[in-house]
């Protein structure tokens, strides 16, 4: 997929743990595991905010294009 | 999810009778002359092979059936949309459309020997059987988009 998701480098910038992330956003560390790996199919509004609010960032700092080369 | 459990063992009974009526039928026919077994089948398409072809249809019937049980089970096993249960039904659905297919092209072609009334009750019957057949496999897409959807909806974070 184009899309890359840059949480982990986000979180090594903010020094946060996955697992301080998931709990402060009331998420399962599982399921921030799927957002970090790339595994999710969609995110939903409320997760990107909770991210962004808690990280102090934008959602392009979390979310990325990157166009495919065939 | 109590309807589906309930109709799940319906299935299981009907499927035990109609194993059960295999035997039983070859006990009646073992009993009978040759000669009452060539009048019987006089006017059948497929002359004295005609209990063979029967207990083929039979035997397929039984497939079909048991794999909308086991589609059945798989609903209750692993929830409302699993690909097993699509394949399953898929399956018997596939099942159900050859029988009744072969069942008209059968019925056609001993029209001869059949009343008008019988051949109509007959084409009716595969014609309902062929409407289940469909029917199943719509419904067997139906589980396996919803698969999709909701494997979709699980990644959703």
């Amino acid at each position: 997929m184009p899309i890359i998701i840059n949480l982990d480098i986000m979180l090594a910038k903010r020094k946060m743990r996955s697992n301080e992330l998931a709990e402060q956003m009331g998420i399962t560390t599982a399921n921030l595991s799927i957002l970090k790996t790339g595994k999710a199919k969609a995110i939903r509004f409320s997760t990107l905010e909770a991210i962004c609010e808690i990280l102090d960032c934008q959602p392009g700092d979390i979310i990325e294009y990157i166009k495919e080369t065939q | 999810m109590k309807k589906i459990i309930i109709l799940n063992w319906i299935l299981k009974i009907f499927i035990a009778i109609l194993i059960l009526a295999i035997p039983v039928d070859q006990c009646l026919r073992y009993n009978m002359s040759n000669e009452a077994l060539t009048l019987l089948y006089k006017g059948s398409v497929f002359g004295n092979y005609s209990p063979y072809i029967m207990l083929l249809r039979i035997a397929v019937v039984i497939i079909a059936v048991f794999n909308i049980q086991k589609g059945l089970q798989a609903f209750i096993k692993n929830g409302y949309f699993n690909l097993k249960s699509s394949v399953r039904l898929k399956r018997s659905g596939y099942l159900l459309l050859t029988i009744s297919i072969l069942g008209i092209v059968i019925s056609l072609v001993g029209m001869r020997q059949s009343t008008e009334r019988d051949l109509l009750s007959d084409i009716i019957m595969y014609l309902l059987l062929i409407a289940i057949g469909v029917g199943l496999l719509a419904f067997s897409d139906v589980i396996k988009k919803g698969n999709i959807i909701e494997s979709e909806n699980n990644l959703t974070i």
